[in-house]
């Protein structure tokens, strides 16, 4: 049986989530002694907030900010975190490749790619016993 | 999947709000149905059926799938 979509949460969460987001991006920035960088990330933030409250119109905002959630937008999400995960993985393993062009070790990326891999393969196979054991 | 919605719909002048919010559905969702661009679950396919009184095999043509 197809999964059910989940009960849609309220409006305001998505917009109010990114916006909360700007005060943890200030305060790392000034802890790490950039706090003019932290008020623009933070600045960032809070105007991707208001294009979600503003562009509540847009179907695409819409689908964001979750406000239609029905079994077909619950399928679109699926695929689309599904997609974002790909390309996440991809543009990290390129960038390593970038650095070995540039000369560059490329161990961060390496390294923060193989703990995303390990962190996605550990949550995918708990996703899949969890749900398994659901449907 | 091919389907019998928007004639169904036509017919008791419904628009595709109104289907939409007696589904609990979006109306994009019932535009993505009509238009064969998505295929609903077997409970919103039932409820449809319901809705219209029709067998859900006089709704959705499972042979004229995309």
């Amino acid at each position: 049986m197809q999964m059910e979509a989940p009960r849609p949460a309220p409006a305001w969460v998505v917009p109010a989530l990114v916006a909360a987001l700007a005060v943890p991006t200030f305060v790392a920035f000034w802890i790490g002694g950039r706090p003019q960088l932290g008020a623009v990330w933070a600045a960032v933030q809070l105007t991707f907030a208001v294009v979600l409250v503003a562009g509540r119109r847009s179907d695409t905002i819409r689908l964001l900010r979750g406000l239609d959630d029905d079994e077909r937008t619950f399928a679109l999400e699926s695929q689309a975190t599904a997609i974002t995960a790909v390309v996440l993985v991809t543009a990290l393993a390129v960038l390593f490749l970038a650095a070995g062009v540039r000369g560059e070790s490329g161990l961060v990326y390496a390294s923060l790619l193989l703990l995303l891999l390990l962190l996605a393969e550990l949550t995918h196979l708990g996703a899949l016993a969890v749900l398994n054991r659901k449907s | 999947m091919k389907n019998a919605i928007r004639e169904l719909r036509t017919q008791r002048e419904l628009s595709q709000a109104e289907l939409a919010q007696a589904m609990k559905v979006s109306r994009q969702t019932i535009n993505a149905i009509e238009t064969e661009r998505y295929t609903p679950s077997l409970p919103l396919a039932i409820a449809l059926a319901r809705f219209f009184e029709r067998t859900i095999e006089e709704v959705f043509d499972a042979d004229g799938s995309a």
